[in-house]
């Protein structure tokens, strides 16, 4: 061995060395003073440096942030990631997809004790059992919304609050209408349309049979908020099924639209915190939600549009008799689980109807 | 420098530099990063679809099965002609005829585009033209297909201008039309490239000649230029083809109910239906059904090789 090379060994070693150190100290840069962060997976919508911003402010922790495009993508993404990939996600809870994250072991259970808001700002009601499994906290509910009914009034008239689910078979409307393009969301549809259990049909030739009616008047099926705004802003559709956050922002845009509760039944869903499965910065993680249902909650319900289950929020009496809250909490449901074989029976029958 | 064989230190420097002077080294060195991405990005994926899409459940942790294969294709319906009854076929056969209707219209429209820049066009402006063609790939894909919704929508460029004119609005949005519309505005530039290169290359002393001859212009078109620029159409046809048998935000952005294709399907086996393994054999389905196109073409005599370089990415 020459003094060459040893000299050149050495160095590459101390530059080496060097060069690691300079990466921590980047990376620690990069995950705030104290070096804390957390990884918060959500819906486009709920991903907002107006709430976030503030939260890394005052705490010092870096929040990484990653969106995804329904429950389904959300559940698909953890259970494929290394755990710890992800802290905190908003799945909607209680409903099938929750408790299909809980069987399948995605979700970590919250410290009550940690998260003062949860007893402070939470609403009474809205503290429901099945956020809970084996005594266990493994929900924080932040929004509420549902699938309410959308029509245009300068098109159809005044319908009322309160609409049956006829109108989506209703011939009246044949290419006017939208709905959901969701399999589990279209079967309970049509079974509360035929007066069947939403949650347990018996007939579902005759959902398949009602479904290949409904298909024929439909205009288009809409994935996002964005694409049902879209359809009624383009004048696509005049009546049909959408999310209440999507007509609060059409109606900020001035579109001539009403929102109604469906007679037969309306699809509720509360988009909830929880910890990802092997959640290493669980106290990270029970700091941003309790920061953000104490703190910002304001933000978040002038952001997406939709009810934030906050008193934080601090409600102006015209906000609370636009939202509706109280009746929309009476007029809803939250679907039940659906097992695996149900979901391909589900699908199939969608697929054959728009095949 | 003595005859003798080198030994030690220079000899692994000579056979390193004779190494390094090889074939092998060379294609190496050239194609290693090619293979290497094709394998990561390519081929592990696709073995992956294969391996899924044969199990019941997790790979390698339940059974081998051909149920996923048989669930697209259900053998009495088959046999019995139940067209009903198949309606993955009947998706699949949806986008097949899509995919033919898109590469016809495609090269209709570039066959006077390309004869012009490649026959009438002055050479100083050829290269502006093509870039024509080119530019509007440097707007995203997505922006590119919702820009038609404001311009086919009910309340669009168009109905408004029909309903300004007292004409009855067209159903141009949420239909086949839409996604038609849609795949070939995306598409056209993949037949134009390929169709300018044979157009540009056809000697302009044979149709002079045709015509010379006493052919009417449609003659020339059809037994001199046609002919002889086939095979750049054909490569670019089959491209388009094979892009749109495959299409997914184009007919889920502008199809609405009746213009739902294929990939859409695949796609929602691996989302909410929560099926990976009936979602790999669906995708496994396509690509041997886009590969046998391909292998058919080949054997009718199509020059794939005038397609090359055509990208297109995830479309």
């Amino acid at each position: 061995m020459t003094p060459g090379t040893h000299s050149r060994r050495r160095f590459l070693k101390s530059s080496a060395a060097v060069g690691g150190a300079g990466a921590l100290t980047a990376i620690a840069g990069c995950t705030g003073d104290d070096g804390r962060e957390l990884t918060y997976f959500s819906w486009g919508a709920y991903i907002d440096d107006s709430w976030i911003g503030p939260f890394e402010e005052d705490t010092g922790i870096t929040v990484n942030t990653e969106t995804y495009e329904s429950n389904a993508d959300a559940i698909n993404q953890i259970e494929t990631s290394p755990e710890g990939t992800y802290d905190v996600w908003t799945p909607s809870a209680p409903g099938a997809d929750f408790e299909r994250a809980y069987r399948n072991e995605l979700l970590d259970p919250i410290e009550p004790d940690n998260v003062p808001g949860w007893d402070e700002h939470v609403f009474d009601e809205m503290k429901l059992d099945e956020f809970w499994f084996d005594d266990e906290l493994y929900a924080v509910p932040m929004t509420f919304g549902f699938d309410g009914a959308i029509y245009n009034h300068d098109e159809v008239g005044d319908l009322g609050d309160t609409i049956s689910y006829d109108l989506l078979w209703d011939e009246e409307y044949d290419g006017e209408l939208t709905s959901r393009d969701d399999a589990a969301t279209q079967v309970w549809t049509a079974a509360k349309y035929l007066g069947q259990d939403a949650d347990e049909p018996d007939d579902l030739d005759a959902i398949q049979e009602a479904l290949e009616d409904h298909v024929d008047l439909v205009n288009t099926y809409w994935t996002s908020s964005a694409e049902s705004i879209q359809t009624f802003q383009e004048g696509e559709a005049t009546l049909g099924t959408s999310w209440d956050g999507a007509y609060h922002r059409l109606v900020a845009e001035d579109e001539p639209v009403s929102l109604a509760f469906w007679e037969e039944g309306t699809i509720g869903w509360i988009d909830s915190f929880c910890i990802a499965r092997g959640s290493e910065n669980r106290e990270e993680a029970e700091e941003f939600i309790d920061y953000m249902i104490s703190e910002v909650p304001r933000e978040w319900f002038e952001g997406p549009q939709y009810i934030v289950l906050s008193d934080a929020v601090d409600y102006t009496d015209e906000e609370l008799e636009t939202y509706q809250l109280e009746m929309a909490l009476e007029n809803t449901e939250f679907p039940a689980y659906n097992d695996d074989d149900t979901i391909q029976a589900y699908d199939e029958i969608w697929t054959d109807v728009t095949a | 420098m003595s005859g003798e064989p080198s030994h030690g230190r220079g000899g692994v420097r000579d056979r390193l530099l004779e190494w390094s002077d090889s074939e092998v080294f060379k294609g190496s060195v050239s194609l290693g990063p090619v293979l290497a991405l094709l394998t990561v990005f390519y081929a592990i994926p696709v073995a992956l679809l294969l391996v899924y899409s044969v199990f019941a459940g997790d790979a390698f942790e339940s059974p081998l099965t051909l149920e996923h294969f048989a669930r697209f294709a259900d053998l009495s319906a088959v046999l019995s002609l139940s067209w009903g009854d198949l309606p993955y076929i009947r998706l699949l056969a949806r986008s097949l005829g899509i995919a033919v209707v898109v590469t016809v219209i495609s090269l209709a429209i570039s066959y006077p585009i390309t004869y012009y820049l490649g026959q009438h066009a002055p050479d100083r402006w050829k290269v502006l033209l093509v870039m024509l063609v080119i530019i509007p790939f440097w707007t995203s894909y997505l922006i590119r297909t919702y820009a038609w919704i404001p311009i086919l929508s009910s309340n669009g460029f168009i109905n408004s201008a029909l309903g300004f004119l007292g004409l009855p609005a067209l159903p141009l949005l949420n239909n086949y039309v839409g996604t038609i519309v849609g795949l070939v505005y995306v598409f056209v530039p993949f037949t134009i490239l390929p169709m300018y290169a044979s157009m540009d290359g056809l000697d302009s002393h044979l149709i002079e000649a045709a015509r010379d001859l006493g052919a009417s212009r449609w003659r020339v078109f059809r037994e001199v230029i046609f002919p002889l620029t086939l095979p750049g159409a054909l490569a670019g046809g089959l491209f388009v083809f094979i892009k749109c048998a495959a299409a997914y935000v184009t007919p889920a952005l502008l199809g609405g109910t009746s213009g739902r294709m294929f990939a859409q399907v695949i796609e929602t086996q691996f989302g909410s239906a929560f099926n990976w393994n009936f979602g790999a054999a669906l995708s496994v389905i396509l690509v041997v059904v886009v590969l046998g196109s391909l292998y058919v073409a080949v054997r009718l005599g199509v020059d794939v090789k005038r397609g090359r370089g055509l990208g297109g990415g995830g479309l």
